[in-house]
């Protein structure tokens, strides 16, 4: 997936949001419903429990049908239920002719009403209830929330003889109402603001998390960075200390040469010639050491290995002739290549060649030999060949091996340097039939 | 022969004066590129040690600029400096040949006499070695003034070897200048002619041996035959 990290976060804030508003809308109407509900039920139960009070009160009426207000427990009942729900604002007994008003206390209020109102409030009455059902109070449920009065009709002998005039207080009840409303809908609201915050919270940690491994990836793209540059000017300065060191070193060799080259032919003068190739010798592989450590060479591919041994054995032979000693090439008659340096293989194969002329007997042929499969160069002398004991330590700087005949013993250093870059392996074994015999041995070639 | 020394370090350059001067050379010498320039522009020389790191600039520029200018004047670089790359740069950049600091004055002496022998150099005509005279114009050859008969192919062996006395030349070099190119060659026709060379100067006592190096060539050296 592509779509960006920015983006995605924008995208689930806006979900969120939108999510939160469409359940506040739902907490709304919900809320509304429930309080419709609560509202009816409440108004249902107020009718019932009157209706179940007023049952006892049947006997307001004496025998000749004259209203004698309300008796014993049944006015009791009333008026206690009266009291208790606060809702019966007065009641009004009906006799034939006239009508008595009580307060809510159940006392009479002395206050009259004419004929005609008692005929209204009658008519209304049965227009609006039927008594036959006790059940059905006429308290219809869209009627429920907004009745402030209702005309509960006395019936004897099936004949209407009064009516309770019933107020229902609808503050309390629209209080009510709209408390529970209140509470309903703040309920709902503060778990969908909560639910929202904790969604908030959420993502938001989640960005700052991001947020936070992207600066960290960052700082450590930038310590890397910081890391490579600082090797770069190492090795830039290693490389200009490594060529100002041979130029400060060459050019008095160069001028202690000349100067001794230039004096009369003599023993002295031939000694002193050694001596300043010796140390020319030792500089250039100083120098060596120090440009192989710090990798100051270009590995590419299709290296010849034939090609490497041919000129350095080319270039090494009149040394050798020199010395009373031979120097012979075994070679395939096609190209062994592998990715390597040829200045650093020549190098190290000069190094080892070096060896083995000093090493052998004069008058030896030190054997160079290349092998294709896998890629190695051999050389092998007939000298004294390399003690076990000494093997360990063959390779590092300064060791001697067997013996000092003129070395620094920098040249098997290099050489296991060289072997190092090229992921090579150099070892030293026993040549058979008496020497030592180097191998450098490649890894497969140049495909690796 | 007039030779100039490119160096800037004064007690280098004034030896190496020294010592050619007495190997008959006449020699100026020059401490910078400028100086370097100007006596270029001014005198005609046979060849050139132009040292690679001067004050002023890099002694390939002055290299370059030469042979941008057509001046197939030889010029052996000279450098102190590390970087195998420089050997290349040196040889790519119109430089003859390369020494790297120290070297050895007889060395120098002979690259330069190698140079000056090479074809287009002034002293291109006559090859010495022991007793032995190769006198290319003519192809002739002599041993003690004595004229010795040699036939083609031998012949070409023995210039190719001596052009690069003391050194190894390598049979492929040999065989490209024995046979001409599209000439078949034979594989053991090239010791066949060498075998039969190296006989015929020793019969001669010409004084020079041609050392077989196994695996890789041969080369020709003042001395007694091997073996």
């Amino acid at each position: 997936m592509s779509v960006p990290a920015g983006r995605r976060d924008r995208f689930l804030v806006a979900v969120i949001v939108a999510v939160t508003l469409v359940a506040l809308a739902a907490g709304y109407l919900a809320s509304r419903a429930l309080t419709q509900r609560v509202t009816q039920a409440h108004a249902l139960t107020l009718a019932r429990d009157f209706t179940d009070a007023l049952a006892g009160a049947l006997t307001v009426f004496d025998g000749d049908g004259r209203f004698v207000g309300i008796e014993g427990g049944e006015r009791d009942a009333v008026l206690r239920f009266a009291r208790r729900v606060a809702h019966i604002d007065r009641m009004l007994a009906i006799g034939p002719d006239r009508v008595v008003a009580f307060d809510s206390t159940g006392g009479k209020t002395g206050q009259r009403y004419d004929k005609s109102y008692i005929d209204a409030a009658l008519s209304h009455a049965a227009a609006t209830v039927m008594f036959a059902d006790p059940d059905d109070t006429g308290l219809g449920e869209d009627a429920a929330v907004s009745i402030t009065e209702a005309y509960v009709p006395v019936l004897r002998n099936g004949r209407p003889v009064g009516v309770f005039e019933l107020y229902l207080d609808v503050t309390d009840t629209m209080a009510s109402v709209a408390s529970v409303f209140a509470i309903a809908f703040t309920t709902f609201a503060a778990a969908v603001l909560a639910a929202t915050a904790v969604a908030v919270v959420l993502v938001h940690r989640s960005l700052r998390r991001r947020r936070e491994a992207l600066y960290q990836m960052q700082a450590l793209r930038d310590a890397a960075e910081e890391a490579r540059r600082a090797l770069e000017r190492a090795i830039d300065q290693q490389k200009r200390f490594t060529a100002n060191a041979a130029h400060e070193l060459r050019t008095p060799l160069a001028v202690l040469r000349a100067r001794i080259d230039g004096q009369p032919p003599s023993p002295e003068r031939d000694a002193l010639q050694r001596d300043v190739d010796r140390m020319a010798r030792l500089v250039e592989q100083l120098l060596a050491v120090a440009r192989l450590e710090a990798r100051q060479v270009t590995l590419s591919d299709g290296v010849d290995l034939v090609a490497v041994a041919r000129d350095t054995v080319a270039r090494l032979f009149p040394l050798a002739l020199s010395n009373g000693r031979d120097l012979a090439l075994t070679a395939p008659d096609r190209p062994v290549t592998v990715r390597g340096d040829a200045f650093a293989l020549e190098d190290a194969l000069r190094n080892l060649i070096d060896n083995a002329l000093r090493h052998g007997p004069p008058g030896e042929t030190v054997e160079v030999t290349v092998c294709a499969d896998p890629p190695a160069l051999e050389v092998a002398d007939r000298g004294p060949g390399v003690p076990a004991a000494v093997r360990p330590h063959l390779f590092e700087p300064f060791s001697r091996g067997v013996d000092s005949k003129g070395g620094a013993g920098l040249g098997l250093a290099i050489v296991a340097e060289t072997a190092a870059i090229h992921d090579a392996v150099v070892a030293a074994d026993d040549r058979p039939g008496g020497g030592a015999r180097f191998r450098l041995s490649f890894a497969l070639g140049e495909h690796r | 022969m007039r030779l100039l020394i490119v160096e800037d370090e004064e007690q280098l350059s004034s030896l190496i004066q020294g010592n050619l001067r007495r190997e008959g050379y006449a020699v100026d010498v020059a401490a910078t590129g400028e100086d370097a320039r100007a006596a270029l522009a001014t005198t005609r020389y046979d060849a050139v040690l132009l040292d690679l790191g001067l004050p002023d600039e890099d002694g390939l520029a002055v290299l370059r600029d030469l042979r941008a200018g057509g001046d197939a004047t030889p010029v052996i670089a000279l450098t102190a400096r590390d970087s195998v790359g420089d050997r290349v740069r040196g040889l790519n950049g119109g430089a003859d040949d390369y020494l790297t600091k120290p070297f050895a004055q007889e060395e120098l002496v002979a690259r330069i006499a190698a140079v000056l022998r090479r074809p287009g150099g002034a002293l291109g005509s006559r090859l010495t070695l022991g007793a032995l005279a190769f006198d290319t114009p003519t192809r002739e050859v002599t041993v003690d003034g004595r004229a010795l008969v040699v036939p083609r192919r031998e012949l070409a062996v023995l210039e190719a070897l001596l052009r690069r006395a003391g050194k190894v030349v390598t049979r492929e070099a040999l065989d490209g200048a024995v046979y001409a190119f599209g000439e078949e060659t034979e594989s053991n026709a090239l010791e066949a002619h060498v075998s039969r060379l190296r006989k015929r100067l020793a019969e001669a006592g010409a004084g020079v041996a041609i050392h077989v190096v196994r695996g890789v060539g041969y080369l020709i050296k003042a001395g007694e035959a091997p073996r």
